[in-house]
């Protein structure tokens, strides 16, 4: 188990040296440059510019540029922002709350909605339902996430508050306000965010459940006078996790990456919109920094999905063990 | 190709291309799909003989009338109202959906010949080449797609931005799904008893490739592909969204959204129709590549 923790630990690193590589390379040969980019149409002496390209590091060949970006990382230093001279780790450590906040409640919404559905939709096979569950995924698949989130503005905030009078409506823009409590600014983002998930989650659940429900493990539950509710929780539930499980994992590092759209249309202050916000300006330190972080994250959750099987199905704990005396 | 053909007419077998479409026209959903990509097709490449007349034109700007033109409801000059600065919405949906097909079928092209060539190396030559090439794709996936298109993208000056680096970014980043699905595939043909027949007769890797393993190892492929053009129209619509497609004024859905966004409230026709368009077709796609793989598994026989 800790050999299998460790191994994967280890392989993050190359992944993460080649990513870093690539992004670094990315940045570094495109045309716009930062420098003209901060003064704007001035133009600066050319005192001042070599000035400032010590000051930045942009003077010196790409190898000792990229190497004294990978000591700063691992030092936990991600360099200033080009634009407004603050440190690129405190941008971040300010925003990144916003968009975990944001990730955890979709993926709230993912669990309750997603698998409540799915579950509906196996135990009431072939029913309106269940024809509904699976209708939806595949329309979701399709659907624009951003399209998605500007029709929920219109219906939520728009709509509604003109149908109402103005007495109950949803906040559309950013994340706290006067007239609202908090909460109520998440709902939006949240459901935008979850919304492809939580079909997918659903037809995931609801296909495994069906395939579970012909085990012979099932008949025999039942064969010996259990409840349903006890045949579909402690039966059928436990053994469709894993790929639930696995899903919820890619999921939510496809939720953590595609922030960037959620939180532009809704003005949601966390990581992404300061990606979208950073490559406007064309801010490399920022984008890098939040590049960067947003990946370990997604690797994090992959590496936490791989260690929850051993938890969740014993069977797993066997394999992963055996593989890591090998 | 030939060889095969006579042998067919002679056993009376049509060839298996052949009852795979003909399993594809008997999927009711596919069918329906294939006619509205059809149609879209048509309409959007026969574009410059109707549209300007019938509508107006789709991205010139009349300074003249702007004041009195812009954000009229639907009419029937303008069939889906005019847009902010008084061009016919429907004229820039037409004119949009030849972006959105360009790049998604484009981009899939890039996608196919990347990972095809890698795929195919890797699951022939096995060993290190293998390995080298499933660690880079491990890297590509591991990398959020989002991201690194937006970086990729950011970094395209202004005047250049055209159909060729969305297709390029979209398309390279796209190829890691293709390559693994065509190296197992590979690796399950290479295995057969008609490479081994053919490879006892002498022929090289070159020939055994090209003519034995490629043409039924590509199958699993052609669904992937399909469904992938629907996931590239979508990446390609959300970039467009965030400023990141082709330039003004040239109409793109992804684009008309977020030019349509400030007026929600006013003009909310602005923002629906042309995610209607997005979605109607990225579902077009999905849908005939899901018929497509009915129809392909041989498994599910006649």
């Amino acid at each position: 188990m800790v050999g299998y923790i460790g191994r994967r630990l280890l392989q993050f690193i190359p992944v993460l040296l080649g990513v870093t590589l690539v992004l670094f390379f990315i940045t570094t040969i495109l045309p716009g440059d930062p420098l003209t980019l901060r003064t704007g149409q001035r133009g600066m002496s050319a005192v001042v510019r070599l000035q400032l390209e010590r000051e930045y590091g942009l003077d010196k060949p790409w190898y000792e540029q990229y190497a004294n970006y990978l000591g700063d990382l691992a030092r936990g230093d991600l360099g200033t922002s080009i634009r407004t001279g603050k440190p690129v780790a405190g941008i971040l450590a300010q925003t990144l709350p916003y968009t975990l906040r944001l990730a955890l409640a979709a993926l709230l919404v993912e669990i309750f909605v997603g698998i409540g559905a799915g579950i509906v939709g196996a135990v009431r096979h072939r029913s309106f339902w269940d024809v509904l569950v699976t209708l939806s995924s595949s329309l979701m698949a399709a659907v624009p996430i951003f399209w998605l989130g500007l029709l929920l503005q219109y219906f939520f905030g728009i709509w509604l508050k003109e149908w109402t009078g103005g007495r109950f409506y949803l906040p559309v823009s950013g994340a706290s306000g006067p007239q609202f409590p908090d909460i109520a600014y998440i709902i939006l983002p949240a459901i935008t965010m979850a919304a492809v998930s939580t079909a997918l989650a659903a037809r995931i659940t609801r296909n495994q459940l069906l395939e579970v429900a012909n085990e012979d493990y099932i008949r025999t539950a039942r064969a010996k006078g259990l409840s349903p509710n006890r045949v579909l929780w402690n039966h059928s539930m436990r053994n469709s996790l894993v790929p639930i499980v696995t899903f919820l994992g890619i999921d939510l590092s496809a939720m953590l990456s595609g922030a960037v759209l959620t939180e532009t249309v809704f003005n949601w202050p966390g990581i992404g919109f300061t990606v979208y916000q950073a490559i406007q300006g064309r801010d490399y330190p920022v984008i890098f920094g939040a590049v960067i972080v947003v990946l370990a994250l997604v690797m994090a959750v992959n590496l936490a999905v791989d260690v929850s099987y051993a938890f969740i199905d014993p069977r797993m704990r066997m394999g992963s063990d055996s593989e890591g005396l090998r | 190709m030939r060889r095969t053909d006579d042998t067919s007419q002679r056993l009376a077998i049509p060839h298996p291309w052949l009852s795979a479409w003909r399993r594809l026209l008997a999927n009711r959903p596919s069918v329906v799909a294939l006619v509205f990509l059809g149609l879209l097709l048509v309409l959007a490449i026969t574009a410059d003989m109707w549209a300007p007349s019938m509508l107006g034109d789709p991205d010139t700007i009349d300074t003249t009338t702007v004041a009195t033109q812009r954000l009229l409801p639907p009419s029937a000059t303008h069939p889906l109202g005019t847009d902010d600065v008084g061009l016919d919405v429907l004229a820039r949906l037409i004119y949009g959906a030849r972006v959105s097909l360009a790049v998604g079928i484009l981009a899939v092209a890039v996608s196919l010949a990347v990972g095809i060539v890698l795929g195919g190396a890797s699951g022939y030559f096995g060993g290190f080449a293998d390995a080298a090439i499933m660690r880079l794709a491990d890297v590509f996936l591991a990398l959020p797609f989002m991201l690194l298109a937006i970086l990729l993208l950011a970094v395209v000056p202004d005047h250049s931005r055209g159909l060729g680096p969305m297709v390029l970014t979209i398309g390279l980043l796209g190829w890691p799904p293709i390559a693994r699905v065509f190296r197992s595939s590979v690796m399950q043909v290479r295995e057969s008893d008609f490479v081994l027949a053919s490879r006892s007769f002498g022929a090289g890797p070159g020939r055994i490739m090209s003519e034995h393993i490629a043409p039924n190892a590509v199958v699993p492929v052609i669904s992937l592909a399909t469904m992938a053009v629907g996931g590239a129209i979508l990446a390609e619509s959300a970039l467009s969204f965030l400023g990141l497609g082709v330039a003004w004024p040239t109409p793109s859905w992804g684009r008309m959204i977020e030019e349509g966004w400030p007026f929600l409230s006013t003009a909310p026709g602005l923002v629906l129709w042309p995610g209607l368009a997005i979605m109607s077709t990225v579902l077009a796609f999905m849908v005939i590549g899901d018929g497509l793989r009915q129809a392909l598994d041989i498994r599910a026989g006649e």
